[in-house]
């Protein structure tokens, strides 16, 4: 560490004059054993009766008129069933090699209101009902995993996430954040922060948290957007992190979704993909990712050429760890009756379950530390594994 | 020791201290701010209120063009860069406004009321994002619908936000159609329940306020007719888009046989006077400026004050004003950005001509190996990264933003990032000020883009740029819900990082040869604890005095 003054100076201008605002922070945990989970959340409310359409299922195309596609018509077949589209073309290989997976008609309990904000809470919050739960189900999974050792805590963001969020230790960081500062202004900082408890742990996560960033990034100029974002996720997972989550934005399709859906499939590619090509192939193997939604969007097309907030949706599951080349999950069907409400694809499994397996699998937490106190009210299944051995 | 009444004032209920603006001593005086704010011009939009409307014809005539230039392949290119004269025109009126408000803020000194239509923005959130048309919205909406309506009743202001044409826009209105109306048969349309949703949840009821999905859909059927006019923004209601018949909202039947805009305002006086409206709204401004966990005896008395007088927001803040508990809590919010911002420029006197954006000069020559500060894109959020085509930056969905460019390309000297405007001298090559007088400064009612076909001006990165890095760019909330409020949402080790680098450009700039110990004193008044005035007095120099009081706890929390 004896270059990191020199190399600061010199970056120092650059670096910080870069970040944005719509910098993804990236949150991290630092748990013992080999595994990895990356959770990504797909904020807005993914439609994914578009991302895997059941083109196998007759109702379809009456409910989807234009935004329906089949395999004469673009729709990568997965299943016999199943397309992917076309948009996320990128992620086949994955799923030629069983390392990408989806369980369909997925959802939190979250029921009826179709609120982004409440469906959001619940989906991080892990509750069985809205405000059931303040902290995050994934922070709370922390305190559950054997041999979880005590870490410095680390918070640094732009805005935290909920989903991570809670009494556990939990690392922060954003792509782009530098702190650039000589030594005796860090040690005045240290002095004007230490009666104040909250200031005092932001400074002193965001000198740990800074020095490490600066070892991924070497000398390469940081960068926005979600590759750095995933790039910088692999950097922190190849090292003692075994936790991570981040966002992507953008699935709120309400219009013109042919149009609207293409940037936020194409950030969820690149994020997969970044992580698999900049994680080391011993680690991609121990790694999970999970992408979940808050909930899925309307069977039925609107007026607007885009889709309204529903409920059931789709999660997908990528990474080495998985057993991928499936889609997972018990289908409703989409004519006659089998809507809810006549409008959304009716859940049949519930989300919890899903992040609670992945829980089991990669880190032994306990199916009563699940019940108890990870998804309060859940009855944890530990007969459906999505993950390989 | 609680702080005195004027530094609480300027710190809990203001935009902090500015040397010589005299400090607001009692209730009435900050109320007094308020009634002054609201009767006072708007300095945004930059072209004033009708000159913005009067504009409207010239931006589409711009869109049009571009239209037909897409249309016709004679769209103009440089390198691989498309030249979109109307997204060029669009993002300078966006970015002047956005000075406009910064620089306003730092300037006025009505603080309480500058707060308070930051409050009521965040409450009635729209976003620039949405649509390429709202960056010229925006502002507009703060200053006709807002801002006016801050002194009155809520019903007002509730109407006017929520008829708006920006929060229509934003909201997806314009694409709601009764399912049954005419139109809606004739064009297969139906209802899209996005105002209607947040209309109940976030602007009136709040998400307690014990309504059911089925209300919300009524409300949707209630609201379908409202539209805008596209071109001249307007707006319009069309009763061939109203769902026929009655809804019942809340149990109170709203339309008939024949249905107009009067049942649109009765579910809007009704869910003003909701009683759960008052109390989630009372709640909102007790947690916005007292503490994360509102002290219910001061909610309860605003509660009171709203049902005596229907709303009278007045009385309401003075409720707040007046609540002992209101001045006793002890530094329990965090300052965000916005206010962080304006904060620091205030205590640093910073001049209105140094806020003005920067403007962008015609680069000399292409493929220059040097770095120059204007090898980035052009520091707006709404400019389109490379890989985005002119089609997805001509109509683009919140949750949507680009990752904006940088504020400035890498620079090795840290002096030129921070002079934006002002001192001429000391710029890049390609970089000079605009100058303060940004109303009056061009007769052309539209941008132009510069020779090399980008925007002419770029965001300041003390001000404007300063806000897109700390994660709280103007105008561009996250969701309707608007910003987080928390304290731990703020301050945060990347949020701290972020304000002690922006510090440390201004301090540079404009903290001149001030002693550390006095400034203190002058900013931080009684409130200054003991840690940092001894930390500032023996700092290893004096700028490092100055952003070291300005990053103090007392500073960033109020």
């Amino acid at each position: 560490m004896t270059n990191e003054i020199s190399r600061r100076t010199l970056l120092g201008a650059a670096c910080c004059l870069a970040a944005s605002p719509v910098i993804t922070p990236v949150s991290f945990a630092a748990v013992p054993g080999d595994n990895r989970l990356v959770t990504i959340v797909l904020r807005g409310a993914m439609d994914g009766l578009a991302l895997v359409q059941p083109y196998g299922d007759p109702a379809l195309p009456a409910l989807r008129p234009k935004l329906a596609l089949a395999p004469e018509r673009g729709l990568l077949d997965l299943d016999g069933f199943f397309g992917l589209h076309p948009d996320a073309a990128a992620l086949m290989p994955l799923w030629r090699s069983r390392e990408l997976g989806f369980v369909h008609a997925i959802s939190t309990p979250y029921r009826s209101g179709r609120s982004h904000f409440d469906g959001q809470d619940m989906l991080e919050s892990g509750g069985a009902a809205l405000h059931d739960e303040r902290t995050g189900w994934l922070n709370r999974a922390i305190a559950s995993i054997p041999r979880s050792a005590e870490r410095r805590a680390i918070d640094v963001t732009m805005t935290s996430e909920l989903i991570l969020t809670g009494p556990n230790p939990v690392d922060v960081w954003s792509t782009r954040a530098d702190l650039d500062m000589a030594g005796d202004e860090q040690m005045a900082f240290v002095r004007l922060y230490r009666n104040d408890p909250v200031f005092a742990a932001a400074m002193s996560d965001a000198m740990d948290t800074d020095m490490f960033a600066d070892r991924i990034y070497g000398d390469a100029k940081r960068e926005a957007g979600i590759a750095a974002v995933a790039k910088l996720t692999a950097g922190m997972l190849s090292g003692e992190h075994r936790i991570a989550s981040f966002t992507v934005n953008g699935w709120d399709t309400h219009i013109g979704q042919e149009r609207t859906f293409r940037r936020p499939v194409k950030d969820l590619c690149t994020a997969i993909l970044t992580l698999k090509d900049n994680l080391p192939p011993q680690v991609w193997r121990k790694t999970a990712i999970l992408a979940i939604t808050e909930f899925g969007r309307t069977a039925r097309e609107n007026g607007s050429g885009g889709t309204d907030h529903g409920t059931g949706g789709l999660a997908i599951i990528a990474g080495g760890a998985v057993a991928g080349g499936r889609v997972y999950g018990t289908w409703p069907g989409l004519g006659g009756t089998a809507l809810l409400d006549d409008r959304d694809l009716m859940p049949t499994t519930d989300l919890r379950q899903l992040a609670a397996a992945m829980l089991y699998q990669q880190f032994d937490v306990s199916p009563r530390a699940i019940d108890d106190a990870i998804f309060p009210g859940l009855t944890f299944d530990s007969r459906v594994g999505y993950l390989r051995g | 020791m609680t702080p005195s009444f004027g530094t609480i004032a300027a710190h809990r209920f203001g935009t902090g201290p500015r040397p010589g603006e005299p400090p607001a001593g009692t209730v009435d005086a900050l109320l007094e701010q308020v009634t002054r704010g609201v009767a006072e011009t708007c300095p945004f939009p930059h072209d004033g209120i009708a000159g913005r409307r009067a504009s409207f014809p010239a931006f589409q005539a711009l869109a049009q063009e571009y239209r037909e230039q897409r249309k016709n392949d004679t769209v103009r290119k440089i390198g691989d860069r498309v030249v979109n004269p109307y997204q060029i025109a669009l993002n300078t009126a966006f970015l002047r406004d956005q000075h406009l408000k910064i620089g306003h803020a730092v300037q006025s000194p009505n603080g309480f009321f500058e707060r308070l239509a930051a409050f009521w923005c965040d409450h009635f959130a729209v976003n620039a994002e949405k649509t390429s048309s709202m960056r010229i919205l925006v502002g507009l909406y703060e200053a006709e619908a807002l801002r006016p309506n801050l002194a009155g009743r809520f019903a007002p202001l509730l109407r006017a936000a929520i008829l708006h044409p920006a929060m229509l826009a934003y909201l997806d209105q314009p694409k709601s159609m009764g399912p049954h109306s005419p139109a809606g048969r004739k064009r297969g349309r139906g209802l899209n329940e996005n105002l209607a949703r947040e209309l109940i949840e976030l602007h009136t009821l709040g998400a307690d306020g014990g309504y059911t999905q089925d209300d919300v859909r009524a409300a949707a059927r209630v609201l379908t007719g409202l539209d805008h006019d596209g071109g001249a923004f307007e707006t319009t209601y069309r009763p061939n888009w109203a769902e026929p018949g009655i809804h019942r909202v809340l149990g109170r039947a709203y339309g008939g046989p024949q249905r107009s805009l009067a049942d649109v305002d009765a579910l809007l006086a009704d869910l003003a006077a909701h009683e759960a409206t008052r109390r989630h709204i009372c709640r909102k401004l007790v947690v916005h400026f007292i503490a994360d966990a509102p002290p219910a005896e001061v909610v309860e008395a605003m509660v009171t004050a709203w049902s005596s007088t229907d709303g009278e927001l007045l009385a309401v803040y003075r409720a707040m004003l007046e609540h002992p508990l209101s001045w006793a809590q002890d530094g329990q919010k965090a300052r965000q950005p916005f206010d962080f911002v304006v904060a620091g420029l205030r205590a640093l006197d910073v001049p209105a001509d140094a806020l003005a954006p920067a403007a962008v000069l015609p680069k000399k020559a292409a493929g220059s190996a040097m770095a120059t500060p204007q090898d980035g894109t052009p520091a707006m959020a709404p400019e389109r990264d490379p890989g985005q085509s002119a089609e997805q930056a001509a109509d683009q969905s919140p949750g949507q933003a680009p990752d904006p460019a940088p504020d400035l390309g890498p620079d090795p000297a840290p002096d030129p990032a921070i002079t934006a405007a002002g001192a001429s001298g000391a710029e890049g090559p390609a970089v000079e000020s605009t100058g303060g007088g940004d109303n009056a400064a061009s007769p052309a009612v539209l941008a132009a883009p510069t020779a090399d076909g980008r925007a002419p001006i770029r965001a300041n990165p003390l001000s404007v740029g300063a806000l897109q890095r700390l994660g709280q760019p103007l105008w561009r909330p996250p969701s309707p819900a608007g910003w987080d409020e928390e304290l731990s949402a703020w301050i945060t080790a990347a949020q701290l990082t972020q304000r002690i680098d922006w510090l440390h450009a201004l301090v540079a700039r404009f903290g001149g040869d001030r002693d550390p110990r006095l400034f203190v004193q002058a900013v931080l008044g009684d409130a200054a604890r003991d840690d940092t005035i001894q930390v500032v007095s023996q700092a290893p120099s004096r700028q490092a005095g100055l952003v070291l009081a300005l990053a103090s706890p007392e500073f960033n929390r109020r």
